[in-house]
């Protein structure tokens, strides 16, 4: 099953023509599942290549302020290239309103640019960031896909009532300010980053959630892996888990991916490292199949105007996922996909049964 | 604990009654506080909870009949007429207050012996400090002698002990308030705390003092006769000078400072008998009588002055600024401060260059790289430096030789000072990514885990090691993290030698999956295999308020930042259960300063009162 799996992960690159139809498989080109790890409800299935990118920093490596609300500026003072993964915000310790992209973007080396289509996530705040570095976070999951669908607007307040369900959601103020809820669960947030950590080679993870795949992401190399990984399993994909412990109630079930030892015919270590083999075996069938399922799902990638060079950056969809990637001709340099609510359900109706009597 | 407000109380409930209750109310039961009722026999579970939320929930416990009990925690704080052994002797606490104690000095012993003011993987260091700062407030509140005794503990970090001084200090003793410690025992250990401490780190206290606006005469007769009785006081002065200046004029106040300054400007022979009281008053009687003449120069020379110089060491500072050879006395970094201001043409190397003969061992081993670069030939004895200090070194230039040797020398001698010895221990060493600790303290959590392995072995006839994750290099001894956490095969790998124990060094994040060591372990117990399993972590978590358990209930994790101080996370492990044995164990050494031998540690002029008095 690794095999083919293995090979399914590196049949040949996807073609030149950019907006052609591509497949999941496509996006994870020249990558390799890692043994996945497992905390809770999560599991984190790592991806690992050799095939090195590094035309490209984080913004982790660069200077970020707004210049008004809704008004995003960044600085690249590198020699490299500064791409923003998409949904990339700031929440600032300043007196200072914190914001968010609402799509990826593309900085040419010693460049800076203004992205008016950025959002207020902190509606309750006012103030603008001054300019620096800054810390970044992704957006919880659950907003990611509005914030997609409101990607070109340029309305600094488009995400607010987003924002004030999400809390509301979550127990918190029913209000447009994302800091209500990241300092609620700021314990367990840091958890996320504690737990899962980087292997080598690693560009990229499949990350499940109660055994279905929640995300998708690839980075182009693996230092920019490491520099966005913790804003991406903190923030982005810790917060799912907590809407999802918090659905869930108190007695969270262990996911299918979590299998537990069978004892029954445990007498002796030897046993003992028999069972604990099996179970790590059958944990990655389960987690690999998972993503088999995935791998010939088409998406279609639709062209944005955020390019430089040859490089572009395109808004995909699929029957499960959407997401943003860059990509150059063929190479896919970064993608991050989510699992999309209003896709599943209309799947689950598309699929349901005929009438008939 | 009257006015103190403590920031949580325990409250013991009984667990059949109680327990949905408690669960409802949000509530967890502490698996340390469990035990039975010696009088009841019921079984009771002890939780912590906000002193703000007691009263109602005592209120709601009376409504449905459920049997509590609030533990008394103050009965070995009553009365100063006995020294402090025949105190502990005759402290009987009873079941409740002794678990509770032993609860209370266990979760802090986790903080005190590891807990630095660096951030760590997961951690920054403002969440660190906060979360320390916690654990010290319970502690405290809890009885402040005790606290205060508890910073006397080898392997007790420098920053618990700077919170701890400047906490004591900040609140001063109430005339009612009872605690293991009277006033005069509480001052001398807070004398010898501080003399404990690296100069930086006193300053850099004494500064938080300033700017929290402690001055009162207790914190200001500490400073004073810290700084001007210290034998290298003029050494500091050409070293530390600015900061001196802003700790000497917090403890003498703006006004006097500068009356102290105006009278040092003028030559000693000037001063008539007036100016003389003064600087007896202010100065002089916090030195020692025979190095009068040199303290008045020092403190001259902290405060701004440079006539009238007469120590070698000040004269060469002042020397320097008009020709850079004349500093080759100088410590180095104050040659390359001065340097950098009056000869900017000069090339830093030359400093390295004229000042080699002056570098301490710590600085010899921190600049190699600088003085490769500078052609420099700086060199250090391994045997000199800590072996944590050494892996930090190998791993950023490399093992040698004399290192190795040196590693195991230390090896040896941290294993001489353990409580016990093993015929076959198995270590079992966790060299996952996050071992790799964080970019500002870089592979410290790998290098105290490597330096405990080392010491571990050298503590056993026999043993076996195995890494998890990580590449290890043999040659080198050096294991590089990287990758997942997966310790349960490797668990069983080990036991398979039938050790007599087998020692975990994780930090306690696993992830493939988390919670399969603990089934693995409870299925090894289930086998009839009972071979002692501990943890030893060397981070502390300042997220999950303390360590983090790989195996709760099942395994303890005990603390670590340097081999040589395990002894005391092993006696740790009493406290659960024997905490009067384990707490006169503990308090050891405050009992040996106490008793005397504090004067030969601290300071060569005695405190106004003997160490040894008993006080009503």
């Amino acid at each position: 099953m690794l095999k083919k799996i293995k090979n399914m992960f590196n049949k040949s690159a996807p073609d030149d023509q950019q907006g052609d139809a591509l497949t999941i498989g496509d996006l994870l080109h020249g990558t390799q599942p890692g043994s996945m790890q497992s905390v809770g409800l999560m599991q984190v299935i790592p991806l690992t290549s050799t095939l090195e990118d590094d035309r490209f920093i984080s913004p982790m490596e660069a200077n970020v302020w707004t210049e008004g609300y809704g008004q995003l500026s960044f600085e690249n003072p590198s020699s490299q290239t500064l791409l923003i993964p998409t949904h990339t915000g700031f929440i600032v310790k300043q007196k200072a309103q914190d914001h968010a992209m609402a799509h990826a973007g593309l900085i040419g080396p010693k460049k800076q640019k203004l992205y008016k289509t950025a959002m207020c996530v902190q509606a309750t705040q006012g103030g603008m960031i001054s300019k620096g570095p800054h810390k970044m976070m992704i957006l919880p999951h659950s907003l990611r896909e509005k914030a997609l669908h409101v990607r070109k607007e340029t309305n600094y307040d488009k995400l607010w009532q987003d924002i004030s369900q999400f809390n509301d959601k979550n127990g918190q103020q029913e209000v447009g300010d994302l800091v209500l809820f990241t300092n609620a669960f700021k314990e367990q947030l840091d958890q996320f980053v504690a737990e899962f950590e980087c292997v080598p080679d690693q560009v990229g993870a499949i990350i499940l959630l109660a055994g279905q795949v929640v995300g998708i992401e690839r980075a182009p190399s693996v230092q920019y892996w490491r520099s966005i990984w913790s804003a991406l399993i903190r923030e982005c994909y810790g917060s799912k888990a907590i809407e999802l412990t918090r659905e869930l109630g108190k007695d969270v079930p262990l996911p299918e991916t979590r299998v537990p030892l069978q004892t029954e015919q445990v007498h002796t270590l030897d046993d003992l490292a028999q069972a604990l083999k099996a179970a790590q075996r059958a944990e990655d069938e389960i987690a690999k199949e998972r993503v088999r399922e995935l791998l010939d799902i088409p998406v279609d990638a639709e062209q944005e105007d955020e390019t430089l060079g040859e490089l572009h950056v395109q808004t995909i969809k699929s029957e499960l996922f959407v997401g943003q990637l860059v990509r150059d001709k063929e190479r896919i340099c970064y993608a991050s996909l989510i699992n999309s609510e209003d896709l599943a359900k209309r799947r689950k109706w598309q699929k349901a049964n005929a009438f008939s009597i | 604990m009257d006015d103190l407000q403590a920031p949580v109380r325990v409250l013991f409930v009984e667990q059949k009654s109680g327990q949905a209750l408690m669960k409802k109310q949000g509530f967890m039961p502490i698996d340390a506080l469990t035990l039975r009722h010696p009088t009841t026999k019921q079984l009771m579970q002890g939780y912590e909870l906000p002193t703000d939320q007691l009263q109602p929930l005592l209120a709601t416990l009376d409504k449905r009949s459920i049997t509590y009990e609030q533990p008394n925690t103050s009965s070995f704080s009553t009365s100063y007429t006995t020294s402090l052994p025949e105190r502990l002797a005759q402290w009987h606490p009873d079941a409740l207050e002794a678990r509770t104690i032993g609860h209370f000095i266990g979760t802090f012993l986790d903080i005190s012996g590891t807990a630095t003011a660096r951030a760590t993987f997961y951690n920054t260091a403002e969440e660190q400090r906060a979360a320390v700062e916690h654990q010290h407030e319970r502690m405290f509140s809890l009885d402040r002698g005790l606290y205060c005794a508890l910073m006397t503990l080898p392997g007790t970090t420098d920053f618990n002990r700077q919170l701890a001084i400047k906490k004591l200090l900040h609140q001063p003793r109430r005339p009612h308030h009872q605690a293991l410690l009277s006033d005069a025992e509480e001052l001398n250990i807070l004398r010898w705390l501080v003399q404990t401490l690296p100069p930086t780190r006193m300053l850099k206290m004494f500064v938080m003092l300033k700017e929290s606006r402690v001055n009162n005469a207790r914190t200001r007769k500490l400073m004073l006769r810290s700084l001007l009785s210290h034998p290298r006081l003029e050494l500091w002065c050409t070293r530390y000078r600015k900061k001196l200046r802003i700790v000497l004029e917090h403890a003498l106040g703006q006004r006097m400072s500068g009356i102290v300054r105006s009278i040092t400007k003028k030559a000693p022979s000037s001063w008539n008998d007036k100016e003389q009281n003064i600087l007896h008053k202010h100065i002089g009687k916090h030195g020692h009588a025979s190095q009068q003449k040199k303290v008045y120069e020092c403190v001259s020379f902290i405060l701004g002055n440079e006539e009238h110089l007469c120590l070698p060491l000040l004269k060469a500072y002042k020397a320097a600024k008009h020709d850079l050879e004349e500093g080759k006395r100088l410590p180095y970094e104050t040659l390359e401060g001065i340097r950098s201001t009056y000869h900017k043409e000069i090339p830093t190397t030359q400093v390295l260059s004229l000042t080699k003969g002056q570098l301490t061992e710590g600085q010899k081993i921190g600049m190699q790289r600088a003085a490769e670069k500078a052609g420099v030939e700086v060199t250090f004895d391994p045997n000199k430096q800590s072996a944590l200090r050494l892996y930090i070194y190998s791993f950023e230039r490399g093992m040698d030789e004399s290192i190795k040797q040196a590693l195991q020398k230390k090896a040896t001698q941290a294993a001489q000072n353990l409580p016990t010895r093993w015929k076959h221990a198995g270590l079992l060493v966790d060299a996952s990514a996050s071992m790799m600790g964080d970019s500002t303290q870089a592979l410290r959590p790998m290098s105290v885990a490597l330096a405990t392995r080392d010491m571990l072995r050298a503590a056993s006839e026999t043993s076996s090691v195995l890494y998890c994750g990580g590449r290890h290099e043999e040659e080198t001894g050096l294991t590089y993290p990287c990758g997942g956490t997966s310790l349960a095969e490797g668990l069983i790998q080990l036991l398979r030698d039938t050790p007599d124990v087998v020692f975990i060094l994780s930090d306690g994040y696993e992830n493939s999956p988390a919670g399969r060591l603990a089934e693995v372990i409870k299925q090894i117990r289930k086998l009839g295999i009972n071979t002692p399993i501990y943890q030893f972590s060397p981070v502390f978590g300042a997220e999950s308020g303390g360590l983090r358990c790989l195996a709760k209930d099942l395994i303890p994790a005990l603390p670590v930042t340097s081999p040589q101080d395990m002894g005391l996370p092993l006696l740790k492990g009493m406290l659960q259960n024997e905490p009067v044995k384990a707490l006169q164990g503990l308090l050891t050494l405050t009992t040996k300063l106490l008793s005397g031998q504090v004067h030969k540690q601290m300071t060569a002029k005695p405190p106004h009162t003997p160490l040894n008095a008993k006080v009503a």
